[in-house]
Protein backbone atom coordinates (compact mmCIF):
# COMPACT_ATOMS: atom_id res chain seq x y z
CA UNK A 1 0.00 0.00 0.00
CA UNK A 2 2.94 2.35 0.64
CA UNK A 3 4.15 1.64 -2.88
CA UNK A 4 0.69 2.44 -4.28
CA UNK A 5 0.53 5.72 -2.36
CA UNK A 6 4.03 6.63 -3.52
CA UNK A 7 3.26 5.99 -7.19
CA UNK A 8 -0.10 7.79 -7.14
CA UNK A 9 1.52 10.77 -5.40
CA UNK A 10 4.30 10.71 -7.99
CA UNK A 11 1.79 10.69 -10.85
CA UNK A 12 0.02 13.69 -9.30
CA UNK A 13 3.28 15.51 -8.57
CA UNK A 14 4.59 14.94 -12.10
CA UNK A 15 1.50 16.72 -13.39
CA UNK A 16 -0.48 13.80 -14.78
CA UNK A 17 -3.75 15.45 -13.75
CA UNK A 18 -4.87 17.43 -16.78
CA UNK A 19 -8.56 17.85 -17.62
CA UNK A 20 -8.55 18.76 -21.32
CA UNK A 21 -11.38 20.66 -23.00
CA UNK A 22 -13.21 19.48 -26.07
CA UNK A 23 -13.63 21.38 -29.28
CA UNK A 24 -16.15 20.54 -31.96
CA UNK A 25 -13.69 18.82 -34.24
CA UNK A 26 -12.41 16.62 -31.46
CA UNK A 27 -15.95 15.71 -30.41
CA UNK A 28 -16.84 14.73 -33.97
CA UNK A 29 -13.72 12.62 -34.27
CA UNK A 30 -14.24 10.84 -30.95
CA UNK A 31 -17.89 10.08 -31.70
CA UNK A 32 -17.06 8.75 -35.15
CA UNK A 33 -14.29 6.54 -33.82
CA UNK A 34 -16.32 5.06 -30.99
CA UNK A 35 -19.68 4.47 -32.68
CA UNK A 36 -19.52 2.33 -35.79
CA UNK A 37 -21.10 3.98 -38.82
CA UNK A 38 -21.76 7.28 -37.05
CA UNK A 39 -21.08 10.54 -38.85
CA UNK A 40 -21.66 13.66 -36.77
CA UNK A 41 -22.95 16.83 -38.37
CA UNK A 42 -23.58 19.12 -35.40
CA UNK A 43 -22.04 19.56 -31.96
CA UNK A 44 -23.39 21.05 -28.75
CA UNK A 45 -20.50 21.72 -26.40
CA UNK A 46 -20.87 21.99 -22.64
CA UNK A 47 -19.86 25.35 -21.26
CA UNK A 48 -16.85 23.92 -19.45
CA UNK A 49 -15.69 22.01 -22.53
CA UNK A 50 -15.83 18.68 -20.70
CA UNK A 51 -18.73 17.18 -22.63
CA UNK A 52 -20.42 17.35 -26.01
CA UNK A 53 -23.56 16.12 -27.68
CA UNK A 54 -22.84 15.14 -31.25
CA UNK A 55 -25.82 14.92 -33.59
CA UNK A 56 -25.62 12.65 -36.61
CA UNK A 57 -27.16 12.96 -40.05
CA UNK A 58 -29.09 9.76 -39.36
CA UNK A 59 -30.85 11.28 -36.34
CA UNK A 60 -28.68 9.56 -33.74
CA UNK A 61 -27.11 11.48 -30.88
CA UNK A 62 -23.81 10.61 -29.21
CA UNK A 63 -22.51 11.85 -25.86
CA UNK A 64 -18.80 12.54 -25.40
CA UNK A 65 -17.87 13.07 -21.76
CA UNK A 66 -14.56 13.73 -20.02
CA UNK A 67 -13.07 11.03 -17.85
CA UNK A 68 -9.74 12.09 -16.39
CA UNK A 69 -7.64 13.10 -19.36
CA UNK A 70 -9.56 10.79 -21.69
CA UNK A 71 -13.13 10.65 -23.04
CA UNK A 72 -16.02 8.25 -22.72
CA UNK A 73 -18.47 8.01 -25.61
CA UNK A 74 -22.03 6.64 -25.61
CA UNK A 75 -24.90 6.63 -28.09
CA UNK A 76 -27.80 8.45 -26.43
CA UNK A 77 -31.25 6.85 -26.77
CA UNK A 78 -34.04 9.46 -27.07
CA UNK A 79 -35.43 8.39 -23.69
CA UNK A 80 -32.15 9.37 -22.00
CA UNK A 81 -32.47 13.00 -23.16
CA UNK A 82 -34.71 15.50 -21.43
CA UNK A 83 -35.06 19.25 -21.23
CA UNK A 84 -35.12 20.88 -17.82
CA UNK A 85 -35.40 24.65 -17.43
CA UNK A 86 -33.71 25.21 -20.74
CA UNK A 87 -30.89 22.81 -20.02
CA UNK A 88 -30.41 19.51 -21.81
CA UNK A 89 -30.00 16.65 -19.36
CA UNK A 90 -28.49 13.33 -20.42
CA UNK A 91 -29.16 10.50 -18.00
CA UNK A 92 -28.15 7.17 -19.49
CA UNK A 93 -29.28 5.17 -16.46
CA UNK A 94 -25.96 3.35 -16.51
CA UNK A 95 -24.44 2.54 -13.11
CA UNK A 96 -21.76 5.04 -12.08
CA UNK A 97 -22.18 7.03 -15.29
CA UNK A 98 -22.80 10.59 -14.12
CA UNK A 99 -25.73 12.62 -15.38
CA UNK A 100 -24.50 15.22 -17.87
CA UNK A 101 -26.14 18.64 -18.01
CA UNK A 102 -25.77 21.04 -20.90
CA UNK A 103 -26.57 24.51 -19.71
CA UNK A 104 -28.97 26.71 -21.70
CA UNK A 105 -27.66 28.39 -24.80
CA UNK A 106 -24.74 26.07 -25.32
CA UNK A 107 -23.04 27.14 -28.53
CA UNK A 108 -24.22 25.15 -31.52
CA UNK A 109 -21.47 24.44 -33.98
CA UNK A 110 -22.00 23.16 -37.46
CA UNK A 111 -19.45 20.60 -38.60
CA UNK B 1 15.48 -27.72 -5.72
CA UNK B 2 13.57 -24.62 -4.61
CA UNK B 3 11.83 -22.18 -6.89
CA UNK B 4 11.27 -18.57 -5.81
CA UNK B 5 8.13 -16.61 -6.65
CA UNK B 6 9.38 -14.35 -9.46
CA UNK B 7 6.57 -11.86 -8.89
CA UNK B 8 7.58 -11.25 -5.27
CA UNK B 9 11.13 -10.51 -6.37
CA UNK B 10 9.94 -8.25 -9.16
CA UNK B 11 7.62 -5.96 -7.15
CA UNK B 12 10.37 -3.46 -6.16
CA UNK B 13 11.53 -3.45 -9.79
CA UNK B 14 7.96 -2.73 -10.90
CA UNK B 15 7.80 0.31 -8.62
CA UNK B 16 11.12 1.69 -9.84
CA UNK B 17 10.20 1.00 -13.48
CA UNK B 18 6.87 2.86 -13.17
CA UNK B 19 8.62 5.86 -11.61
CA UNK B 20 11.24 5.76 -14.36
CA UNK B 21 8.54 5.60 -17.05
CA UNK B 22 6.71 8.58 -15.53
CA UNK B 23 9.94 10.56 -15.52
CA UNK B 24 10.78 9.55 -19.06
CA UNK B 25 7.34 10.69 -20.24
CA UNK B 26 7.74 13.99 -18.39
CA UNK B 27 11.01 14.48 -20.25
CA UNK B 28 9.40 13.85 -23.62
CA UNK B 29 9.14 10.11 -24.11
CA UNK B 30 5.94 8.80 -25.66
CA UNK B 31 3.18 7.81 -23.25
CA UNK B 32 0.82 9.22 -20.67
CA UNK B 33 -0.45 8.74 -17.13
CA UNK B 34 -3.47 9.99 -15.21
CA UNK B 35 -3.08 9.90 -11.45
CA UNK B 36 -6.58 8.52 -10.68
CA UNK B 37 -6.27 5.96 -13.45
CA UNK B 38 -2.94 4.91 -11.96
CA UNK B 39 -4.52 4.65 -8.50
CA UNK B 40 -7.25 2.40 -9.88
CA UNK B 41 -4.78 0.21 -11.73
CA UNK B 42 -2.60 -0.22 -8.65
CA UNK B 43 -5.58 -0.94 -6.38
CA UNK B 44 -6.74 -3.58 -8.85
CA UNK B 45 -3.28 -5.10 -8.68
CA UNK B 46 -3.40 -5.06 -4.89
CA UNK B 47 -6.83 -6.73 -4.89
CA UNK B 48 -5.56 -9.33 -7.34
CA UNK B 49 -2.77 -10.17 -4.93
CA UNK B 50 -5.28 -10.49 -2.09
CA UNK B 51 -7.44 -12.81 -4.23
CA UNK B 52 -4.34 -14.92 -4.88
CA UNK B 53 -3.74 -15.17 -1.14
CA UNK B 54 -7.34 -16.28 -0.57
CA UNK B 55 -7.60 -18.73 -3.47
CA UNK B 56 -3.94 -19.55 -4.08
CA UNK B 57 -3.70 -22.39 -1.58
CA UNK B 58 -6.70 -24.11 -3.16
CA UNK B 59 -5.29 -23.79 -6.67
CA UNK B 60 -1.92 -25.04 -5.42
CA UNK B 61 -3.61 -28.02 -3.79
CA UNK B 62 -5.60 -28.73 -6.94
CA UNK B 63 -2.43 -28.69 -9.04
CA UNK B 64 -0.66 -31.01 -6.62
CA UNK B 65 -3.67 -33.35 -6.55
CA UNK B 66 -3.80 -33.55 -10.35
CA UNK B 67 -0.06 -34.15 -10.47
CA UNK B 68 -0.68 -37.40 -8.54
CA UNK B 69 -2.46 -38.64 -11.70
CA UNK B 70 0.31 -37.49 -14.06
CA UNK B 71 0.99 -39.21 -17.36
CA UNK B 72 4.78 -38.95 -17.14
CA UNK B 73 7.41 -38.59 -14.44
CA UNK B 74 9.17 -35.49 -15.71
CA UNK B 75 12.42 -34.75 -13.86
CA UNK B 76 13.23 -31.18 -12.84
CA UNK B 77 16.09 -30.15 -15.11
CA UNK B 78 16.96 -26.99 -17.00
CA UNK B 79 15.58 -28.53 -20.18
CA UNK B 80 12.24 -29.51 -18.64
CA UNK B 81 11.90 -26.09 -17.02
CA UNK B 82 12.35 -24.52 -20.46
CA UNK B 83 9.88 -26.98 -21.97
CA UNK B 84 7.38 -26.22 -19.22
CA UNK B 85 7.87 -22.50 -19.85
CA UNK B 86 7.05 -22.95 -23.54
CA UNK B 87 4.00 -25.12 -22.88
CA UNK B 88 2.80 -22.76 -20.16
CA UNK B 89 3.07 -19.91 -22.67
CA UNK B 90 1.01 -21.95 -25.14
CA UNK B 91 -1.58 -22.59 -22.41
CA UNK B 92 -1.53 -18.87 -21.67
CA UNK B 93 -2.27 -18.12 -25.33
CA UNK B 94 -5.43 -20.24 -25.24
CA UNK B 95 -6.46 -18.90 -21.84
CA UNK B 96 -6.00 -15.38 -23.14
CA UNK B 97 -7.85 -16.04 -26.37
CA UNK B 98 -10.76 -17.54 -24.44
CA UNK B 99 -10.65 -14.56 -22.08
CA UNK B 100 -11.48 -12.34 -25.06
CA UNK B 101 -13.86 -14.59 -26.96
CA UNK B 102 -15.96 -16.11 -24.16
CA UNK B 103 -17.82 -13.61 -22.00
CA UNK B 104 -17.54 -15.69 -18.81
CA UNK B 105 -13.76 -15.38 -18.95
CA UNK B 106 -13.93 -11.84 -20.33
CA UNK B 107 -15.85 -10.74 -17.23
CA UNK B 108 -12.62 -11.19 -15.29
CA UNK B 109 -10.14 -10.17 -17.94
CA UNK B 110 -11.95 -6.99 -19.00
CA UNK B 111 -10.49 -5.37 -15.88
CA UNK B 112 -7.03 -5.46 -17.42
CA UNK B 113 -8.30 -3.64 -20.52
CA UNK B 114 -10.48 -1.12 -18.74
CA UNK B 115 -7.91 1.67 -18.67
CA UNK B 116 -7.72 4.08 -21.59
CA UNK B 117 -4.05 4.43 -20.78
CA UNK B 118 -1.25 2.11 -21.75
CA UNK B 119 1.65 2.32 -19.37
CA UNK B 120 3.44 0.10 -16.87
CA UNK B 121 0.75 0.70 -14.24
CA UNK B 122 -1.80 -0.78 -16.66
CA UNK B 123 0.09 -4.06 -16.43
CA UNK B 124 -0.86 -4.25 -12.76
CA UNK B 125 -4.56 -3.59 -13.41
CA UNK B 126 -5.65 -7.16 -12.83
CA UNK B 127 -8.85 -8.95 -12.00
CA UNK B 128 -10.12 -9.75 -8.53
CA UNK B 129 -12.38 -12.51 -9.84
CA UNK B 130 -10.05 -14.75 -11.86
CA UNK B 131 -10.51 -17.79 -9.60
CA UNK B 132 -14.31 -17.45 -9.88
CA UNK B 133 -14.11 -17.66 -13.67
CA UNK B 134 -11.88 -20.77 -13.39
CA UNK B 135 -9.24 -19.16 -15.59
CA UNK B 136 -6.63 -21.36 -13.85
CA UNK B 137 -8.17 -24.39 -15.64
CA UNK B 138 -6.04 -23.69 -18.71
CA UNK B 139 -2.89 -24.46 -16.76
CA UNK B 140 -4.13 -27.74 -15.28
CA UNK B 141 -3.02 -29.96 -18.21
CA UNK B 142 0.59 -29.15 -17.30
CA UNK B 143 0.15 -30.93 -13.97
CA UNK B 144 -1.50 -33.89 -15.66
CA UNK B 145 1.33 -34.14 -18.18
CA UNK B 146 3.65 -34.44 -15.22
CA UNK B 147 5.45 -31.14 -14.73
CA UNK B 148 6.36 -30.55 -11.10
CA UNK B 149 3.82 -28.08 -9.63
CA UNK B 150 6.69 -25.93 -8.29
CA UNK B 151 7.98 -25.59 -11.85
CA UNK B 152 4.54 -24.80 -13.25
CA UNK B 153 4.01 -21.96 -10.78
CA UNK B 154 7.58 -20.73 -11.27
CA UNK B 155 7.31 -20.45 -15.06
CA UNK B 156 3.85 -18.89 -14.69
CA UNK B 157 5.42 -16.21 -12.50
CA UNK B 158 8.18 -15.60 -15.04
CA UNK B 159 5.56 -15.19 -17.74
CA UNK B 160 3.73 -12.57 -15.67
CA UNK B 161 6.92 -10.65 -14.93
CA UNK B 162 7.85 -10.57 -18.62
CA UNK B 163 4.43 -9.25 -19.56
CA UNK B 164 4.72 -6.33 -17.15
CA UNK B 165 7.46 -4.81 -19.30
CA UNK B 166 5.52 -4.88 -22.59
CA UNK B 167 2.94 -2.43 -21.23
CA UNK B 168 4.65 0.72 -22.38
CA UNK B 169 4.57 3.24 -25.19
CA UNK B 170 8.12 4.35 -24.48
CA UNK B 171 9.63 1.44 -26.42
CA UNK B 172 8.72 1.50 -30.11
CA UNK B 173 10.24 -1.67 -31.62
CA UNK B 174 12.74 -4.27 -30.38
CA UNK B 175 15.86 -4.93 -32.47
CA UNK B 176 17.51 -8.12 -33.78
CA UNK B 177 14.37 -9.74 -35.16
CA UNK B 178 12.86 -10.08 -31.69
CA UNK B 179 9.59 -8.64 -32.98
CA UNK B 180 9.13 -11.83 -34.98
CA UNK B 181 9.47 -14.13 -31.99
CA UNK B 182 8.49 -12.26 -28.85
CA UNK B 183 5.41 -10.48 -27.65
CA UNK B 184 6.77 -6.93 -27.58
CA UNK B 185 5.47 -3.53 -26.50
CA UNK B 186 4.42 -2.92 -30.11
CA UNK B 187 2.51 -6.20 -30.43
CA UNK B 188 0.85 -5.75 -27.07
CA UNK B 189 -0.18 -2.17 -27.80
CA UNK B 190 -2.17 -3.67 -30.66
CA UNK B 191 -3.74 -6.11 -28.21
CA UNK B 192 -4.93 -3.22 -26.02
CA UNK B 193 -6.25 -1.23 -28.98
CA UNK B 194 -9.96 -0.79 -29.67
CA UNK B 195 -9.35 0.12 -33.31
CA UNK B 196 -11.53 -2.35 -35.24
CA UNK B 197 -8.52 -4.01 -36.87
CA UNK B 198 -6.90 -4.52 -33.46
CA UNK B 199 -9.82 -6.10 -31.59
CA UNK B 200 -9.09 -9.65 -30.39
CA UNK B 201 -5.57 -9.81 -31.75
CA UNK B 202 -2.11 -10.65 -30.36
CA UNK B 203 -2.91 -12.90 -27.42
CA UNK B 204 0.63 -14.16 -26.86
CA UNK B 205 2.21 -13.86 -23.40
CA UNK B 206 5.94 -14.13 -24.01
CA UNK B 207 6.01 -15.53 -27.54
CA UNK B 208 4.12 -13.94 -30.44
CA UNK B 209 4.72 -17.04 -32.56
CA UNK B 210 1.46 -18.55 -31.23
CA UNK B 211 -0.49 -15.70 -32.84
CA UNK B 212 1.38 -16.12 -36.09
CA UNK B 213 0.65 -19.86 -35.91
CA UNK B 214 -3.05 -19.62 -35.00
CA UNK B 215 -3.97 -16.67 -37.20
CA UNK B 216 -4.52 -13.95 -34.59
CA UNK B 217 -1.46 -11.78 -35.29
CA UNK B 218 -1.84 -8.13 -36.26
CA UNK B 219 1.09 -5.71 -36.65
CA UNK B 220 0.99 -2.17 -35.30
CA UNK B 221 0.22 -0.05 -38.33
CA UNK B 222 -1.86 2.75 -36.82
CA UNK B 223 -1.88 4.43 -33.41
CA UNK B 224 -3.94 2.30 -30.99
CA UNK B 225 -6.90 3.75 -29.10
CA UNK B 226 -6.67 2.03 -25.76
CA UNK B 227 -9.46 0.74 -23.56
CA UNK B 228 -12.63 -1.24 -24.21
CA UNK B 229 -15.47 -0.81 -26.69
CA UNK B 230 -17.65 0.79 -23.96
CA UNK B 231 -15.14 2.57 -21.78
CA UNK B 232 -15.97 3.01 -18.13
CA UNK B 233 -16.85 6.45 -16.81
CA UNK B 234 -15.58 5.83 -13.29
CA UNK B 235 -12.32 5.14 -11.49
CA UNK B 236 -14.19 3.18 -8.77
CA UNK B 237 -12.18 -0.06 -8.30
CA UNK B 238 -15.18 -2.08 -7.13
CA UNK B 239 -17.15 -1.22 -10.26
CA UNK B 240 -14.11 -1.90 -12.42
CA UNK B 241 -13.92 -5.35 -10.80
CA UNK B 242 -17.56 -6.37 -11.16
CA UNK B 243 -19.14 -4.34 -13.96
CA UNK B 244 -19.10 -7.11 -16.56
CA UNK B 245 -20.41 -9.69 -14.07
CA UNK B 246 -23.29 -7.33 -13.34
CA UNK B 247 -23.90 -6.91 -17.07
CA UNK B 248 -23.96 -10.68 -17.54
CA UNK B 249 -26.51 -11.06 -14.75
CA UNK B 250 -28.64 -8.30 -16.25
CA UNK B 251 -28.53 -9.90 -19.71
CA UNK B 252 -29.34 -13.36 -18.37
CA UNK B 253 -32.38 -11.95 -16.60
CA UNK B 254 -33.48 -10.04 -19.68
CA UNK B 255 -32.97 -12.96 -22.09
CA UNK B 256 -36.17 -14.38 -23.59
CA UNK B 257 -35.02 -17.96 -24.00
CA UNK B 258 -32.33 -20.41 -22.96
CA UNK B 259 -30.21 -19.73 -26.00
CA UNK B 260 -30.16 -16.07 -25.06
CA UNK B 261 -29.17 -16.93 -21.50
CA UNK B 262 -26.41 -19.25 -22.68
CA UNK B 263 -25.02 -16.69 -25.13
CA UNK B 264 -25.12 -13.99 -22.45
CA UNK B 265 -22.72 -16.12 -20.45
CA UNK B 266 -20.72 -18.14 -22.96
CA UNK B 267 -21.08 -16.17 -26.19
CA UNK B 268 -18.59 -13.56 -27.36
CA UNK B 269 -18.60 -10.21 -25.55
CA UNK B 270 -21.06 -7.87 -27.25
CA UNK B 271 -23.25 -10.69 -28.61
CA UNK B 272 -26.47 -9.22 -27.22
CA UNK B 273 -26.16 -5.76 -28.77
CA UNK B 274 -24.32 -6.78 -31.91
CA UNK B 275 -21.02 -5.23 -30.86
CA UNK B 276 -18.78 -8.29 -31.05
CA UNK B 277 -15.27 -7.76 -32.35
CA UNK B 278 -16.21 -9.47 -35.61
CA UNK B 279 -19.29 -7.25 -36.06
CA UNK B 280 -17.34 -4.07 -35.34
CA UNK B 281 -14.65 -5.09 -37.78
CA UNK B 282 -17.26 -5.80 -40.44
CA UNK B 283 -18.97 -2.43 -39.92
CA UNK B 284 -15.77 -0.41 -39.86
CA UNK B 285 -14.93 1.67 -42.85
CA UNK B 286 -11.44 1.27 -44.28
CA UNK B 287 -9.18 2.57 -41.58
CA UNK B 288 -8.41 6.25 -41.42
CA UNK B 289 -6.32 5.81 -38.29
CA UNK B 290 -3.22 7.73 -37.41
CA UNK B 291 -0.17 5.88 -38.75
CA UNK B 292 2.04 4.31 -36.08
CA UNK B 293 5.58 5.59 -36.00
Amino acid sequence: MIGIALLVAAAWAFGFRAAPRLDAGEALRLAGEAVAGFAGTRVDLAADGRAALVHGADGRTVLVRGHGNRWVVRPVPPAALRHDAGAVVVDLGEPLFPTTIFAPAAPRIAA
Amino acid sequence: MTFPDPVQFAVPIFIVAILAEMLAIRFGARGDYEWRDTATSLLMGFGNTMAAVVFGAGILALGAALWEYRLFDIPVTAATVVLCFLLDDLAYYWFHRSAHEVRWFWASHVVHHSSQHYNLSTALRQTWTGPISFSFAFRLPLFLIGFDPRVVFFVGGLNLVYQFFVHTEVVRRLPFGLEYILNTPSHHRVHHGTNPRYLDRNYGGVLIVWDRLFGSFEPEVEAPRYGIVRNLATFNPLWVAVHEWVAIARDVIAARDWRGRWMAVAGPPGWRDGSTAAAIRAQAAPSAGVPAE
